[in-house]
This record gives structure tokens, sequence and C-alpha cells, in this order.
């Protein structure tokens, strides 16, 4: 229960000793593995972060790995210092005070369960700790134990425990504590598909018993999508968007956001005309032009953007097709998927994905290297400006 | 199991197992067999004479001088060796710098490079000497009186157990910093979370974690220091003053090799055999660990 605040944060990793530096330097040159901004100071890990976190919120933060999603965890936790900037935790500076003050409570990924301790102690070490009377410990635990379905596993060791049971435990260890804050560092990463589902559900029924704020790290847009509040999409140290997840989907801020949430990935077309026609504007796509609708005409007028080159997005199942003999995309494979239909085009050596209804579409004309003709319906078009990658049809609602 | 397999098994293991026959397992048997008589090689004689070689051991007061020196020293020399190696291990280990951490690992573990004989005779000589030791000066230095370190009944205890642990600390502290660099780092996190305060953490997540390592060490210290040997017969002169550091396997030696009476020799050698045994057991039924990663 607690209002989190984090006020342009930023986090430097100083370089390790200057000769390795200068070792590696003359050896080869510097191998870019990420885009992390290299100061003088060292590697910026996260910077210009600031997000208001409401009392009672599930925010979850999502990107691709070593875009600083866990190092913003780890320094609302204090496990990392703030290099910049102010962490406040219902209105109190945070920055300074050591982890074991601030009342948070965190589950991690390779679960960090007490190895010597069965999974009663485990849970009940915090209070321990707390000194708090042994039989309201012992309520608590079983109080725990019972919404987490592990009163059975109580007197056992870690070790005997399967990935899903541990994760239970690291997450019943951290809701015996009551804490202000939830703090989840990629929790489900190590459990295998069938269980990941499962625990998501378990998560979001949990989070209806356990009131309280919750700061929850993945990688994985599905489980971003399906449990967040609000999503904040995280790239090379910077926040790329924070929005609820279908202002993310159906507004994403850039070509970044809109290529990493939802899946199948969106479709993308670079090099498109955006130009000014009639009084409206048209974008012209695969040789095609579309007259785009008032209100986006309206927005990018508000905008003043001129004619210009644009990357149009579309999402898969926005994509209508139909066989054609000249066609603009060749069907490589067509994926079976159940209730629909994904369909994997090339063209020009880009791919393309299409979904597609298996009860409308008549699957015999979606052989392999068959020509489909493409057409898109300019509602459904994302433009991004080509040079910045930011959206040019921004949120309308706003 | 493939027949070459076992082929290749038994080539390996047969060398092994007839150099453990030659050195170990035959040494030992005779050993006790020795035990049961009188054999000296020098009045050419070896007959049989039952119990009585252990019979006399608590009658003998060199014997159980020595048996109490034994034990003293060990038990007083091991405890404070895990204490001092394990607190400074888990000191070394909170370094943040490798350099650093390696550096500190590396001072520690110079002594145990020098042969121990060596370094007792240095320190006899010039550490612990009554009139121009380093020790005497720096004690006289704040105005107190020199120690006999190695002349003084008193003291001589103390000042081997300041040797041996000097000499001795480092591979513990090696072997704990290892113990302690293998504890998960996130486990500490976990416990940051948790609200505990380095003490705690030391008491409920090291010192536990740390089990398997301290079982280990402390085995192998007290099976090592209940043989101590060269900083006894090196560092002291004739035992020390009134016996007061003699210890089994110096009184083994005098009597096996000095007094040429090989069957009580034998017999002692039995009883500490024993007396390694039994501890051995039972610090490992202590100190059981039940637990994984």
């Amino acid at each position: 229960m607690a209002e989190v605040v984090l006020k342009n944060i930023k986090k430097v990793y100083p370089h390790t000793a200057e000769k390795d530096k200068k070792k590696k330097k003359a050896k080869q040159p510097p191998e870019k593995k990420s885009n992390l901004q290299i100061t003088e100071d060292g590697v910026v890990a996260v910077q210009q972060f600031s997000l208001d976190i409401n009392d009672k919120e599930f925010i979850v933060l999502v990107g691709p790995s070593g875009c600083g999603k866990s190092t913003t965890l780890r320094m609302v936790a204090g496990l990392e210092e703030i290099t910049e900037g102010d962490l406040y935790i219902d209105g109190e500076r945070m920055n300074d005070v050591a982890p074991k003050d601030r009342d948070i409570a965190m589950v991690f990924q390779n679960y960090a369960l007490y190895p010597h301790m069965s999974v009663y102690d485990n849970m009940a070490y915090s209070l321990k700790v707390k000194k708090t009377p042994k039989d309201e410990i012992d309520r608590k635990v079983r109080e725990a134990a019972e919404i987490l379905d592990i009163t059975p596993l109580l007197d056992r060791k870690p070790k005997a425990l399967s990935g899903g049971q541990k994760q239970r435990v690291a997450i019943g260890r951290a809701f015996v504590r009551n804490p202000k804050v939830f703090l989840m560092d990629e929790p489900l990463s190590n459990l295998d598909a069938k269980l990941r589902n499962q625990m998501r559900t378990e998560i979001i029924k949990l989070r209806s018993k356990i009131d309280t704020t919750f700061i929850y790290v993945t990688h994985d847009q599905t489980e971003a999508m399906t449990l967040g509040d609000r999503i904040v999409i995280m790239k090379d140290g910077f926040i790329q968007q924070i929005g609820t997840p279908q202002e993310v989907f159906m507004h994403p801020a850039n070509i970044f956001v809109a290529g990493f949430i939802g899946v199948p990935q969106m479709n993308f077309f670079h090099g498109c005309r955006l130009s000014k026609k009639d009084g409206g504007y048209a974008a012209t796509l695969l040789g095609k032009d579309y007259a785009l609708s008032a209100a986006q005409s309206h927005l990018l007028a508000e905008k003043n953007v001129a004619d210009c080159t644009v990357t149009i997005g579309v999402r898969p199942v926005d994509m209508k097709g139909h066989a054609a003999e000249d066609g603009d995309a060749v069907i490589e494979v067509a994926e079976m998927m159940g209730s629909e239909v994904h369909l994997h085009m090339t063209r020009d050596g880009e791919d393309i994905i299409a979904i597609v209804s298996s009860r409308e579409a008549d699957l015999s004309q979606f052989e392999a290297g068959r020509k489909m003709a493409l057409q898109f319906d300019p509602a459904a078009m994302h433009i991004f400006d080509s040079k910045t990658e930011e959206n040019l049809l921004p949120c309308v609602e706003e | 199991m493939i027949k070459s397999d076992r082929k290749f098994l038994l080539l390996v293991l047969i060398p092994i197992f007839i150099e453990a026959m030659i050195f170990l397992v035959i040494p030992i048997l005779g050993t006790i067999g020795i035990s049961f008589t009188d054999y000296n090689p020098i009045a050419h004689k070896m007959d049989p004479v039952g119990l009585a070689n252990y019979k006399g051991l608590f009658d003998d007061p060199k014997f159980v001088i020595a048996f109490k020196n034994t034990l003293v020293f060990t038990i007083v020399a091991v405890g404070l060796n895990i204490i001092i190696s394990l607190t400074t291990a888990s000191m070394i280990c909170q370094l943040k710098s490798n350099k650093t951490r390696s550096f500190f690992r590396m001072i520690v573990f110079l002594p145990c490079i020098a042969p121990m004989v060596a370094s007792a005779v240095v320190w006899g000589r010039s550490i612990m000497n009554t009139k121009t030791g380093l020790l005497n000066e720096i004690i006289r230095m704040f105005g107190g009186h020199g120690i006999a370190w190695t002349g003084d009944a008193q003291y001589v205890m103390l000042s081997v157990i300041i040797f041996t642990l000097w000499a001795d600390l480092g591979y513990n502290i090696i072997l704990f910093c290892a113990g302690i660099d293998s504890i998960p780092g996130d486990v500490y996190e976990a416990a940051d979370l948790d609200g505990c305060t380095g003490w705690q953490k030391f008491r409920g997540i090291t010192l536990p974690l740390l089990g398997r390592t301290t079982t280990f060490v402390v085995l192998m210290t007290l099976i090592s220091y209940f043989q101590m040997f060269a900083q006894f017969s090196v560092l002291l002169f004739k035992d020390g003053p009134q016996n007061s550091g003699l210890v089994l396997t110096s009184y083994i030696y005098k009597t096996a090799f000095v007094y040429k009476e090989m069957g009580y020799a034998a017999a002692i050698s039995v009883v500490l055999f024993l007396l390694i045994l039994v501890v051995s057991l039972i610090q490992q039924r202590v100190n059981k660990v039940d637990w994984e990663y």
C-alpha cells in the first residue's frame, strides 16, 4: 500500500579497472553488444526514468534483455545504488535507506530461497528477524501457505521442490511480510510454458488478495499485457512508452514499441510516401494510394506534417488479401494454429505475416509459392516518421 | 559393465591398491600387532605381552601429560584457527574489488608456502627469542617485561599455538573464501530485503551455508593438529620445561627411536589413531549437512 515515485532516475555502472579497458581497446574494436550509452563515468544502464506509480497499481517493466528494467527494479529494492535522481515511497525519499528498512519484498528470478531452511522457515524468516511473536508467525505462514496451496510442502527443503513449487514459496515468503511494495524480477522465466501460464493466472488471483503496489519485471510481452495495469516499455536504458496494455497496443509511441508489443509482430513497410491530397493526407503503400481518415488527417495537420517518407505498420490481424497472379507477396508457410492461420509471406526479402481466421478462409488457397494481393484499411495503419521512428498518429483519445 | 571397461578399471586400481596395502594397511596392522609385544630392535627381542603396553599407559605420567597436552593444543588451536580464519575469510570476501581480494588472499597464504620447520627455526631464533626477539621488543616498547616464550612452562603451549596459527591459517582462509564465494549472491539479497542485519546474515545464512566447507575444514585441521610434530620439536628445547610441550607425536618418536621401546610406542600410536578416529566420527555426525542448492 504505497505510492512509488521515481524522478529522473539514472544508473551508471562505472568502468572496471582502467587497464582492462585499455587492453580490450587495443585488441579489438569496441564490440557493441547493446546500444547503452557509454560515457566517461561508465555505462549508463538507465536514464531519464520518471514514473509515478499509484497506490495498489500493478506496473510492469518490459523490454529486451539489457534494457535496464531489472536495474530499475533493483534500485527500487535498494540492491543497486541510484546514481542520480530521487526515489520516493509514500512521499519519503528512499535513495539512502537500506533495503531492510524500505518495507518492500521481492521475488527473484532464481527464487533465492534459503537452501538450508524448510519451506516454513523460509517463509517465517523475515518475521523471525523482526522478532514477531511465534503464534503470529505461525498464523501468517499457514495462511500464506493455504492461499498458495503449499501447505503440504511446509516441512520440505527447497531442493525437494519443483520449479513451480519453489516459485510459490518465494512468493509466499514475500507475501507473509505484507510489504508496502511487492517487486517481482522475471518470476516466471524459469518455468516451462504450461506452468508459466498457470502461474500467471495465479499471480492475477493473488493480486486480488494482496492489496498492494506491484512492480513486475519481464521480457515477455504476453505477461506484460495480461498482468499490468500500466506497462513501461524500455529500451537501451530509456523509457519508450508508459501506458495501459490497450494504449501501448493500439497506439505504440514508436516503431520499437510497435514491434515489441503484439504477437506475431507488426508488419512494417519502410519507405512509404505520405502526401497531402485534397485537403487530407494519403499514404502510398505497395504502389497504391490510401486516403487517410479525417481524424488521422486532422492529427497530421495539427502536427504540421509535410510530405515525407514514412514507415507504415500494420498488425497481422489487420492484413487483408486474396490470392492473385500479380500479387504483392509470395506465401512461404501457412501455419495452422487452430482457430486461425498465420500466413508467412515474403516481399522483396521482407517478411510479412497475416492472420486469417481458419473458419472464413478457404485454406486451399494458401499453398506455398502462391502470390497474394494485399489490401489495407487506412484506419488500421500506424504511421511512423522514417527518421525519428516516432508515431505520427499518437493516441487519438487524448 | 563392458569387459574392456573392467580391464581398464583393474589396470588403474591395482597399482593404487598395492600401494595402499604396502604403505598403509600392512603398517597399520603391523603397528597394532607390535603394540601387543615388547619389540626392541636393539635387544633383538619380540615377545608377546598381551595388553601390558596398554595397561601401562595410564600409569605413565609422561603419557598422561602428552595426552593432555595434545588434547589442549588441538582443541584450542583448532578452535582459534576456525574462528580467526572464518572471520578473516568473510572480511576478505566483503571486499568489492577482485584485485584487493586476491591481494589479501595471497598475503594470508604466504606463510603456508614456507616449510614449517624452517619458519619454526626463524620464530624460535628471532621472533620468540627472550632477549632479542621481536615479540619481546614490542612488549618492552609498551613498558612490559619480556616473556620467556619457549622457556617458561606457562607460555610454552601459547607460543606453539601462536606460531601454528601464523603458519597454518592461510589454507583454511582460502577454503572458507571459496566456500563463501560459492554462496549465491541473491540469497544475501533476499536476506537484505527480509530485514537482516550484517550479523544476522552471517549467523543465519553464511554459517549454515558454509556447513560443508566447515565440516571439511574442521576435520582436516583436527586430524593434522593431532599429529603436529615439527613445531614442537623445533621450536621447543627438549619438549619444553617440565614436559610442558610434550605431545603424543613427540612422545611416540622418543619412545620408539630414543628409548627403542617399539611395542610401547606402537601402543601409543594406536591410542592416537583411535583418538583421531573417534573425534572425526563425532565431528562428522555433529556437522551433518542435509540440504542442497
